[in-house]
């Protein structure tokens, strides 16, 4: 039986050391602002060709669940994401611990990651066949419009002023621009510099925006006094009344997610403003999120979280890999002489059980660490200041820098943390920001490709039916929010 | 800050110091002969891709053997359709401790104008292994054979969806079959990498294809799987047929006069002396025989193929004259994106200008009141020599770190005498502790 023998190998002392290693790893790894599961993960593939295919694989998966984890813990305490997939969690996470309640902030996280990673495993485990012929009825003009749609939500996550939350996701949008478009294959905006032709990463930009103008910007404050936290055992404890609140929102996020997940190369940041956004639109109170409100967080977690197990699905089912993350998973399994592909499930059923497995252990391990250290963890809230954000500034550099052994994503990272002190001042939001330069390659290299293939025609954008259903969902969540305020103002002036 | 702490950080820096110095030196041999360092091999695709897989078998077999007498140091440096992985090792020291495995877009992507440099600014080490391309659809495709699609590409031309991503050693060879057939075109459609190329034949997004052998026996379906949900060979684009799969035809028994491949090439420096060049052939050719290398490769389906020499520098001759006459133009017109981005990006700007003038200049925050802009710019300046630095590599990483981190610290506490000691010690655990893990366990290549 390949499944118990998955199971057995797992389970032996040297399967749960490993397991357990790689949650720890990658909850530290994406705590700290700089570096990212992605590099863990990557980084870490040489060093499994001793071990055998199933350890390996365990090894890289607990990684990847771990660290998409372990970036709540920055955003929440720091406002700084550790990953790029908990930006939103920062919206609430954050006003949350400042108001002095980092431990209730991280509960809700964890308790919200866990229900996020089993709904998608369990999906995973029963519907990976199925489920992974969706993604084949996705050509680029579906894409195209899935990707509309999460842009369009930057109006709904950017804070109070609209104008300016447009304004930042189309300065997000520009940024992504320079490099060399897949559809032409020229460079563009590069300026003639050879370095400038892979355009500005993510990282880079990401955490010179967050954390190092952050960094830039805490600094400057007088007697840094961290925000005073009382942790109390009530807040270290997920309670059946919790559940109750936020069930709800916890199964439909992560049903978000996990769909999300499963589309090639859309991944953990969609699925998380995705979720957040219906959270927000659905919500009686809207206007409480982006406060410290506990749904914002709920939802971003437990999307975050399930599309890990998205994204496993295309990769079990049919050898595609969803993520960037999934990619390097995908060269383990061919350096240790597994075919990646649609035979996969026939030819090697051990090792994809050893997926399952090792997906179902790592988010109970998860869990158990992260609950196991909140207390510590909350604490890092209280640290000085002055002992934590040099080291972080180093981890930065460091994780720039090892990201493609370059100097140039160094220097990329200190002009957006500059941009970053600038964009601030003006109480320019930042979120909008990085969802249009993550978004707008995506939606550009399908509509491209999209064209190509039609010899240029758009009509197809609406005249395929999937297509043209996310159009329509992105329109319904661009009108709601002010339809909304219209309709309670008033109400309010009916009541005044 | 308890003594405990005090004993517990300075026994972890001393050992740490230890452990650096103490590696340091068992590297100083006194042989003058190349190589007496690490070699770096830079990779210009990311970690887990086929260039990568396919660098490091060579290179873990080339380091347990220990045929060079220095450790391998692999830097994956992705990017820029591999432009930027080899524009580092074009700009390197001649001297042979930083070379490059790529394939053939080293030639592409000159004549694409991706890069403003191709081979002729390297010196080929050797050519190393072989990947067989072949034709593929979508196994319910009314096209039987490669002329049939060829045929279909001329009676409607640009009719036929061909995946083959623009610059691409695959662009070009599509481009010699539309030129094997008069008045063939096809529809070449950029449609991503292997994995996604294969997820649109079978959604009908796309015709027709390249894959590499490997791709192709990697997404074959079990038996028994309906037509819609597989794929077929029309040709492979080798001399003759594939000894694993003699019933898929050549494009020359066709009829069609292309052959095409791909192949993995070692370049380094131009100026690189013979000498070293001609020592990293040998070893590459050592790891190229072992029998452990010929049945990995051969579960890749890669070819064993080797070239050296003079040999080397008359076959790159031929793959750039085989590809140059096909010019790479876009063929359908889109739109200028950036274009539009800086206009919405102004016209929101602007709006957010106008609207933020409108209302009157909000309270400013408790905690800007207090802010001192001067320790923040100080802060930065720090940083920014930080990075100077490290960019020029004028100090080395370690004593670096701790200085940066010592003198923010210092900034951030406003100087108080009873925090120097602690910061000074989280100074150098994070500068030597960073260097530790970063070059000794992840080899990332710190100056």
């Amino acid at each position: 039986m390949p499944l118990q023998e998955a199971i057995l190998q797992l389970l032996s002392p040297m399967g749960i050391f490993l397991i357990v290693l790689g949650t720890s790893l990658g909850i530290f790894v994406g705590a700290i602002p700089g570096l990212t599961g992605t590099m863990l993960i990557a980084l870490t593939l040489p060093l499994t060709y001793s071990l055998n295919s199933q350890f390996a694989m365990a090894l890289l998966i607990s990684i990847y669940v771990g660290a998409i984890s372990g970036g709540m813990i920055s955003s929440t305490l720091l406002r700084m994401p550790g990953t790029p997939a908990s930006i939103v969690t920062t919206l609430d996470g954050y006003p949350l611990a400042k108001k002095g309640k980092p431990d209730r902030a991280l509960m809700l996280g964890v308790m919200a990651s866990f229900v996020g990673g089993m709904i998608s495993w369990g999906f995973l485990v029963l519907l990976s066949k199925p489920v992974a012929e969706l993604s084949t009825k996705f050509g680029p003009f579906e894409y195209f419009s899935l990707v509309v749609m999460a842009l369009v939500l930057i109006a709904s996550i950017g804070g109070d002023s609209l104008s300016k939350a447009l304004f930042s996701g189309a300065l997000g949008i520009l940024v992504s621009m320079p490099g060399i478009p897949a559809a032409t294959g020229q460079p563009r905006l590069t300026f003639g510099l050879v370095e400038m032709n892979d355009g500005f990463q993510l990282l880079p930009v990401l955490i010179g925006l967050f954390a190092v103008s952050q960094i830039l910007r805490e600094v400057t404050v007088v007697s840094v006094i961290p925000h005073s936290i009382r942790i109390e055992k009530k807040g270290l404890f997920f309670r059946l009344a919790d559940l109750k609140r936020h069930g709800w929102n916890m199964i439909r996020s992560s049903f978000i997610g996990t769909w999300i997940g499963i589309l090639p190369g859309i991944g953990a940041n969609i699925g998380s403003v995705t979720a957040y956004s219906v959270a927000r639109n659905t919500s009686k109170t809207p206007e409480k999120f982006g406060t410290g409100h506990e749904p914002g967080i709920v939802a971003a977690e437990s999307a975050n979280n399930a599309t890990v197990g998205g994204a496993l699905i295309p990769l079990i089912a049919m050898g595609i890999p969803g993520s960037v993350v999934e990619a390097v998973l995908l060269g383990a399994l061919v350096i240790h002489g597994l075919q990646p592909g649609p035979r996969l499930f026939t030819d090697s059923p051990v090792i994809v059980y050893t997926i399952m497995v090792a997906l179902f252990l790592a988010n109970i391990f998860m869990v158990i660490i992260m609950i196991g250290s909140m207390r510590f963890l909350a604490k890092l809230a209280t640290v000085p200041r002055a002992f934590l954000l040099p080291v972080i500034l180093t981890f930065c550099v460091i994780g720039s820098f090892a990201l493609a052994n370059r100097m140039f994503d160094v220097w990329v990272m200190m002009g957006f943390g500059v941009l970053g002190v600038i964009l601030e001042k003006w109480r320019v939001p930042l979120a909008p920001f990085i969802i249009g330069f993550v978004l707008w390659p995506i939606a550009e290299e399908n509509l491209s490709a999209g064209l190509m293939s039609t010899n240029g025609d758009w009509s197809p954008i609406i005249s395929r039916p999937i297509s043209i259903i996310f159009l329509a969902v992105a329109a319904v969540l661009l009108l709601i929010p002010p339809v909304r305020s219209r309709l309670s103002g008033r109400k309010a002036a009916i009541d005044s | 800050m308890s003594v405990f702490r005090h004993i517990l950080a300075a026994i972890a820096i001393i050992a740490l110091l230890v452990l650096r110095f103490s590696s340091d030196h068992s590297d100083t041999g006194e042989s003058t002969s190349y190589p007496e360092k690490p070699i770096h091999i830079v990779v210009p695709y990311p970690q887990g891709g086929g260039t990568d897989n396919f660098a490091r078998l060579l290179g873990r077999k080339i380091s347990e053997e220990n045929w060079i007498g220095e450790p391998l140091v692999f830097l994956n440096q992705p990017g820029g359709s591999g432009t930027i992985g080899s524009r580092y090792v074009k700009d390197a020291r001649p001297d042979g401790y930083r070379i490059l495995c790529h394939h053939e877009s080293i030639i592409t992507a000159q004549l694409s104008g991706a890069a403003n440099f191709g081979p002729d600014d390297f010196k080929p080490i050797a050519q190393t292994g072989n990947i067989v391309l072949l034709v593929v659809v979508r196994k319910d495709s009314p096209h039987k054979s490669i002329k049939d699609l060829l045929i279909a590409a001329a009676e409607s031309p640009r009719s036929i969806r061909f995946g083959a991503n623009i610059g691409s050693p695959a662009h070009f060879t599509a481009m010699k079959l539309e030129a094997a057939n008069k008045g063939a075109a096809f529809n070449l459609v950029t449609a991503g990498g292997g994995q996604t190329r294969y997820n649109s034949l079978l959604g009908g997004h796309l015709d027709a294809g390249i894959f590499s052998l490997a791709e192709f026996i990697s997404f074959q379906s079990p038996e028994g799987t309906a037509p819609d949900k597989d794929i077929r060979a029309l040709a492979v684009l080798s001399k003759g047929r594939h000894p694993d799969y003699p019933e898929i035809p050549t494009c020359v028994e066709q009829g069609v006069k292309v052959t095409s491949n791909n192949a993995y090439y070692w370049w380094a420096p131009r100026k690189t002396p013979e000498l070293v060049v001609r020592k990293l052939a040998a070893v590459l050719h050592k790891a190229m025989d072992h029998p452990d290398v010929i049945a990995q490769l051969k579960e890749w389906s890669i070819g064993t193929e080797f070239t050296r020499g003079e040999a080397l520098g008359t076959k790159v001759e031929e793959r750039i004259a085989a590809i140059k006459p096909f010019k790479i133009k876009a063929r359908t017109k889109l739109p200028n994106f950036p274009r539009y981005a800086i206009i919405l990006t102004g016209l929101f700007g602007f709006v957010a200008l106008i609207r933020a003038l409108k209302k009157n200049p909000t309270p400013r925050k408790a905690e800007e009141e207090k802010s001192s802009k001067s320790i923040g710019f100080l802060c930065f300046l720090v940083l920014f020599l930080y990075v100077y630095y490290f960019d020029k590599e004028l100090m080395p990483f370690a004593l670096l770190t701790t200085v940066m981190v010592f003198l923010i610290g210092v900034l951030i506490c406003r100087f108080k005498i009873g925090k120097l000691l602690p910061i000074l010690e989280i100074a150098a655990l994070t500068g030597l502790g960073t260097e530790f893990i970063f070059t000794a366990l992840f080899s990332v290549a710190l100056p």
